[in-house]
């Protein structure tokens, strides 16, 4: 079993084995600044869901302070969906022996949110990322399910090998998946 | 059209792309990273969470009504198919349903539910993309989870244009982005989603859903009405069982760690406002027995319903690999498809179980142990039993009594044997296809030259041998026993006839089983005074201590399975270093190793691997599969096994060729005939042939 501190690399590693576009940032500064490119000329709502953490709300903050051309969506007055090119989640755990993001969903707003848009951004602090599934174990998710929630592991973009076996990404999910891992532990 | 037609159609509208096999090759190359990540822990723990999941089946279900009660989702259990359907229909009336997405449909397929639902007007999507294009070419699965694999680029571009009414062209990207688009709307329309399950959960009601493409999630968030139809052994008791399968089944099934959408979803989530409203989605679970039930109340087929559906066997499977679902299957298809057809279809649709030749691959790739060659051959017996064994198998029957004649006079049968009018005689009355060469017989046979032999002051061994080395090459016998002598064993040649696989691998049970008690008498008295048996073929190894004990279902036959050895793990349980002083080494040769089908690993190891090794040669190890002739089914003639052993034994032989070895060595004599047949570059030696005396 490795330490914590290797969660962090393998994770990382993992991420990149399965073509998903990976950042480690030192700190929300560093985050925002990666962040900015991406969402700055998006044209349609960005709807964020998942985990309330305090650099979601740090982030968001500095997002609304910068003026930048981009609107937030509160994905509770969703408006229809079918233009959304990109959103932004906060995911509960990442797995970091498979690379996996873990969110909770209680509506299926949060999952039209994850899945409809062409491109998805996960953003996660690293005491965040466990080993692996059976971690989940440990930490009681059947807890989650309990409470009436939906369990959701996003481990890479949407795929089919379905056509001579080649695999084509964003077939109904997102295209590209971009995972920015906060360094700092919150 | 009859089934060795549809083979010999469907050989030849695959050949040159064989697009199975080439599926399944890339399959197990993604798979080679992740696969040594499944500890043997894990699938002990596979095994035993299904075994007890269908053990305690009533009680789960029980447990499961509960919670969903509670919940207030609704559940059903459904007798059979037309039960379920009208399930389905009175809930589309009820909520005035036109349109409906589906997602993980294996088991609405095994029930033909679209038909129904079209026949009443309704419009049914299915969204994984595999499922849409068998839908729209009005196809059957020609594999349990991808498909249309069956389909080329082209025959795709072609069913969509016509779909779309515009061209398509045959570029995966394009159509993925055309078939994106529709999808996109035709989510956020349905009236209800249909979605199968990877597993149901007892103790919240989950359904755990695996994907890549991410289409349940989609289908399930639009969609007021969330309709769960999944077959009745789907239930698990708890997440960790879950959590436990997942790991063991996401990288068998794809090679990935997780798939990329794996999802616990529970009966109470909300779905998408489509009108502004939050509503809780009204979910409906039907669990489907069709069959079940009853196998688990049989002690054999039980345990086809252990299967978590990874598709691994189907990947192993030489004749599927070359055919594909649509001839190896029926709706479920591959090795998991013989029982599983058999389960839910009735026996009647399981005449593609004879195409399966008991390699046993499948077992030794099986996640779960499911002892799928076994079922199958009970499949065939109960098969034969009904609506009466093929032709073509009771005349296979006759080979080892063709054997024996023509072991009678060596040099006469080494002359017609391979005449065309002879040939035409036996592929009418034997049913061995007439461009088999045989193999010569030898002057004498093992029985008229063995002596016993050797001290015994290290023990004593009872030698089994099977016709092929008794008959064509008993020299090599010798060199086996020469080296057991020289090791300290007493050896003598029992009392015994060929182990009788023929029989087995066709269903013939009940004869099989005289042989098996011929044998196993023979065996056991030895055995009780201290006997070691040792075989030296793979298949004579495999049939006493796998299916004789099974077939008899005796005392005596399990103790001569335990105290049964092959050749080289006998050597291995003495270790190697005495045979250094007994045969020469080789010079430091490269050899392609081709592991017979029947060899059964022995702890995660090969012994004669091992055996090759120490005699100072490189083993280049490539566990490609079959060599095509599986004892007698490739010789069963045309579509029956021969075209298709052909072409298996033509794919094994290529990737040998491309790995420049200097040989290709086997322990097996059927394999290293049929290699000898098929290599035009490439020298094939049979193991035994290796070992030089010092
Ligand atoms: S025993 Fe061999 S041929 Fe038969 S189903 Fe299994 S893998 Fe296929
Ligand atoms: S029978 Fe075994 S290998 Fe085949 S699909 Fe089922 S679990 Fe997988």
């Amino acid at each position: 079993m490795l330490e914590n501190r290797d969660f962090l690399k393998l994770f990382v590693t993992r991420l990149r084995e399965i073509d998903v576009d990976t950042h480690l940032c030192k700190n929300v500064d560093e985050l925002y600044d990666n962040l900015k490119g991406l969402v700055e000329n998006v044209e349609t709502p960005i709807p964020i869901v998942g985990n309330g953490t305090d650099y979601r709300r740090e982030l968001i903050k500095k997002m609304l302070k910068d003026g930048l051309k981009f609107r937030i969506m509160v994905p509770d007055l969703l408006e229809p969906f079918s233009d959304i090119e990109l959103s932004i989640g906060f995911p509960e755990y990442g797995l970091a022996n498979t690379g996996t993001l873990v969110y909770k969903a209680s509506s299926s707003i949060e999952e039209v949110s994850l899945y409809f848009p062409e491109k998805h951004i996960s953003i996660i602090s690293k005491d965040r990322i466990i080993y692996d599934l059976e971690d989940l174990e440990k930490l009681s998710v059947e807890n989650i399910l309990e409470r009436g929630e939906s369990l959701l592991l996003i481990t890479g973009s949407s795929s089919t090998a379905d056509i001579e076996g080649e695999i084509i990404r964003g077939v109904h999910g997102p295209r590209v998946l971009y995972v920015f891992v906060l360094e700092e532990a919150r | 059209m009859k089934l060795e037609e549809r083979v010999l159609e469907k050989l030849s509208s695959f050949r040159g792309k064989w697009p199975i096999l080439q599926s399944s090759l890339r399959k197990k190359e993604r798979k080679e990273k992740v696969l040594p990540e499944i500890s043997m822990e894990d699938l002990r723990n596979v095994r035993s969470i299904r075994e007890k999941a269908i053990q305690e089946l009533e009680e789960n279900i029980e447990r499961l009504k509960r919670v969903l009660e509670e919940k207030g989702a609704e559940l059903y259990i459904a007798r059979d198919g037309v039960e379920a359907s009208k399930i389905v229909i009175k809930i589309c009336k009820e909520n005035n349903v036109k349109l409906i997405v589906k997602s993980k449909s294996l088991t609405t397929e095994e029930i033909e539910l679209n038909k129904f639902l079209e026949s009443e007007g309704i419009e049914v999507i299915e969204t994984d993309l595999g499922e849409r294009l068998i839908q729209l070419a009005g196809q059957k699965p020609s594999h349990i989870l991808g498909p249309a694999l069956h389909m080329t680029r082209y025959e795709v571009a072609e069913i969509l244009s016509k779909y779309y009414g515009r061209k398509i062209l045959p570029d995966p990207r394009e159509i993925v982005l055309e078939v994106r688009r529709e999808f996109r709307e035709k989510y956020q329309r349905a009236d209800m989603v249909i979605t199968g399950a990877n597993l149901i959960i007892a103790e919240n009601g989950a359904i755990v859903l695996v994907t890549n493409e991410g289409n349940d999630r989609l289908s399930l968030a639009f969609a007021p009405i969330h309709v769960v139809i999944a077959g009745v052994e789907k239930i698990v008791p708890s997440t960790k069982d879950a959590l436990r399968i997942l790991k063991v089944l996401c990288r068998k099934a794809t090679g990935q760690r997780l798939s990329s959408y794996v999802s616990f979803n529970v009966p109470s989530s909300l779905a998408y406002p489509k009108d502004g409203m939050k509503k809780i989605r009204k979910t409906i679970y039907i669990l489907i027995d069709n069959g079940r039930m009853n196998a688990r109340r049989d002690e054999d087929f039980r345990e086809a319903l252990y299967c978590i559906r990874c598709a691994s066997c189907l990947e192993v499977c030489p004749p599927y690999n070359m055919l594909g679902g649509h001839v190896f299957g029926y709706i479920y298809s591959g090795p998991m498809g013989i029982p599983w057809t058999m389960i839910t279809h009735g026996l009647k649709n399981t005449e593609f179980a004879q195409l399966c030749n008991i390699c046993g691959l499948c077992k030794e790739e099986c996640p779960v142990d499911i002892d799928l060659p076994y079922l199958n051959i009970l499949v065939k017996k109960m098969y034969g039993e009904a609506y009466g064994y093929p032709s073509i198998n009771r005349k296979i029957k006759r080979y080892e009594k063709l054997i024996d004649l023509g072991s009678k006079l060596p040099s006469f049968s080494n002359t017609i044997m391979n005449q065309r009018l002879f040939k035409k005689l036996i592929e009418e009355y034997v049913g061995i296809d007439r461009r088999i060469s045989l193999p010569r017989f030898s002057s004498k046979s093992l029985g008229e030259i063995f002596k016993e032999i050797g001290g015994g002051e290290r023990g004593k061994i009872a030698l089994f041998t099977d016709s092929m080395l008794y008959y064509f090459l008993p020299e090599l016998a010798l060199k086996a026993v020469d080296i057991l002598s020289k090791l300290g064993f007493k050896i003598i040649l029992p009392k015994q006839k060929s182990s009788g696989m023929p029989l087995i691998q066709n269903g013939f049970i009940n004869e099989a089983r005289e042989v098996a008690l011929y044998n196993v008498s023979s065996l056991y008295k030895l055995v009780d005074r201290g006997y070691k048996v040792v075989t030296l073929e793979p298949t004579s190894y495999l049939c006493i201590s796998r299916y004789y004990p099974k077939i008899l279902q005796t005392r005596e036959s399990i103790k001569v399975s335990e105290n049964t050895y092959t050749f080289y793990s006998l050597l291995k349980t003495i270790g190697w270093s005495e045979l250094e002083n007994i045969v020469k080494k080789l010079d430091n040769m490269s050899l392609i190793y081709h592991k017979p089908c029947h060899t059964l690993m022995e702890n995660g190891s090969i012994p004669v691997i091992d055996f090759i090794e120490k005699l100072n040669a490189n083993v280049m190890f490539r566990n490609a599969g079959c060599c095509g002739l599986a004892g007698t089914w490739g010789m069963k003639k045309n579509g029956h096994g021969y075209d298709i052993g052909i072409e298996i034994g033509k794919w094994t032989l290529d990737m040998y060729e491309k790995l420049r070895g200097e040989m290709i060595v086997t322990e097996c004599t059927a394999c290293y005939i049929q290699f000898s047949n098929l290599s035009k570059h490439l020298p094939v030696k049979h193991v035994l042939e290796l070992i030089q005396p010092l």
